[in-house]
């Protein structure tokens, strides 16, 4: 019976990414002027932030990454906070859901 | 900073016992007193967390120690006193613990799941890495009795685990990551040492580490499966984690206080370890009441206009400010006033570990996007990046 699956591309292993990584930074690990260009770039971009009824900043829209807050599941975890609770990537911390 | 225009208090963190089972080398409660949160103080810290917060805020209950896994009793009083008075107030409410998970046991469970508590287990990576540092008084590891424990501690709610990172911890990173997403813990925290010393040789370490463990993300991804590891993504880029600046550092003395087992208060757990219980550092108690004046100063403090920068502020065309200006203050927050009074004696002068850290493994990032777009290119279906949630919306 023909298998009607598209072929898989081979995947690389761990060792193959490391060495593809390694081949793209060299052993220096700076950011560099272009990628501080691009920040600053997105920095001067309008942020777009959601207020509850009662005018109290929602969190997800300024969460900066995809890690799961362990509190409100939107969020990111403070990056010093042994606690990981109140979120850094949010400017007022609100936590739970709103 | 005017104590009326101070941000109103959205959660707490409770110190349900001051005692540990535990006894980590790099413990910053380094004198724990066998002492355990009263009823009288529950009530008075719930009565003060229901002045301070405004109407329309969830509130939020951290369970901390010493280890609160000691007394689930008191978690149960605590989860169940806050949940009818929020309810009464028509508030939500959510709760998480820091545990050691040693005590992780059937109750401990369906304790955590009938209050929805979120778990956050303190492992520090394989059995080399853990024993070195988090070992019981008798000076024997905990690693082996957490693996006991740990089917359980996974299916607790919003389970991660949270490793530290120190200097001598650095060369088993990524085998230490590799091992814990063999035991199938696919969401970790790390948090950096920063009271370590930290040389050249240290960094540059930490980097080799650290680009290894990016290597482990995207072949987790290539297929298809998400390993969530705190600072990498193989979703949202560089620019996504440094768009924001942020107000503030962090919660600390701004949305939530510590509250001891004694009940007094603090801006955040780290600091009566960090300054043994200290007065200075004290912002009243909860039969007292807030001492505003004091909390205004680190709610100034804690804003990210008010930190000074430190030695790692990276900037496209100037080489120091103060961190609202520095390029990665929405990643970094600009370290946390605990750590940088610690440090510097100021809670507004950070240390320069946390920012050269949190700039190498932005670095790493950075390779993580260019090694993703290629992926893309060449049409692996698991490629596509997501738009982050505000250019989503």
């Amino acid at each position: 019976m023909a298998d009607d699956k598209p072929p898989q591309p081979k995947l690389p292993n761990v060792e193959q990414i490391l060495k593809d990584l390694q081949k793209q930074v060299g052993k220096k690990l700076v950011l560099g002027p272009n990628v501080l260009a691009r920040i600053a770039a997105a920095h001067a971009r309008p942020r777009t932030v959601n207020l509850d009824a009662h005018g109290q900043f929602v969190p997800t829209a300024c969460c900066a990454t995809t890690d799961v807050c362990i509190l409100c599941d939107s969020g990111d975890y403070c990056s010093t906070c042994d606690a990981a609770d109140w979120c850094v990537s949010s400017d007022t911390h609100i936590i739970g859901p709103t | 900073m005017q104590a009326s225009e101070m941000p109103p208090l959205s959660g707490l963190s409770l110190q349900v016992t001051d005692a540990c089972n535990l006894a980590c080398s790099y413990c910053y409660f380094r004198e724990k007193a066998p002492i355990t949160i009263s009823a009288d103080t529950i009530t008075k810290a719930l009565n003060l967390l229901e002045c301070e917060s405004t109407a329309g805020r969830s509130w939020h209950i951290n369970f901390f120690g010493g280890e609160p896994t000691l007394f689930p009793h008191l978690i149960e009083s605590i989860a169940e006193q806050t949940q009818q008075r929020a309810s009464r107030s028509g508030k939500a409410t959510t709760f998480s613990m820091t545990t050691n998970g040693t005590r992780f046991d059937d109750d401990m469970l369906a304790l955590a799941k009938a209050y929805k508590i979120n778990t956050l287990l303190s492992l520090d990576g394989n059995k080399k890495a853990h024993d070195a540092f988090r070992v019981y008084h008798s000076g024997k590891g905990s690693f082996d009795d957490i693996i006991k424990n740990l089917a359980r501690l996974k299916s607790a709610d919003g389970f991660s685990v949270r490793m530290t990172i120190s200097v001598r911890s650095v060369p088993y990173l990524a085998e230490s990551i590799s091992e814990l997403v063999e035991l199938g813990i696919d969401s970790i925290a790390t948090s950096v040492v920063a009271e370590d010393t930290w040389t050249e040789a240290d960094y540059e370490r930490f980097g080799e580490e650290w680009l290894k463990v990016a290597a482990l993300t995207l072949n987790y991804r290539l297929r298809g499966k998400r390993l969530r590891v705190k600072g990498l993504s193989t979703d949202y880029g560089i620019e996504s984690q440094c768009k924001s600046h942020s107000e503030y550092g962090c919660g600390a003395a701004t949305s939530f206080l510590f509250v001891d087992a004694k009940g007094d208060l603090y801006p955040c757990h780290r600091y009566p370890g960090y300054f043994n219980k200290s007065p200075r550092v004290r912002l009243g108690t909860v039969f007292t009441g807030i001492d505003r004046e004091k909390r205004a100063r680190y709610v100034a403090a804690n804003k990210a206009s008010a930190k000074r920068g430190c030695s790692s502020f990276i900037h496209p065309t100037v080489s120091s400010g103060p961190c609202n200006q520095c390029a990665i203050q929405a990643a970094c927050g600009g370290a946390c006033m605990a750590i940088n009074e610690n440090a510097t004696g100021d809670p507004t002068r950070p240390p320069p570990v946390l920012g050269r850290i949190k700039q190498i493994m932005l670095a790493v990032q950075d390779q993580v996007d260019t090694y993703w777009q290629d992926v893309s290119l060449k049409g692996n279906p698991h490629g596509r990046r997501q738009a982050a949630p505000a250019e989503a919306s």
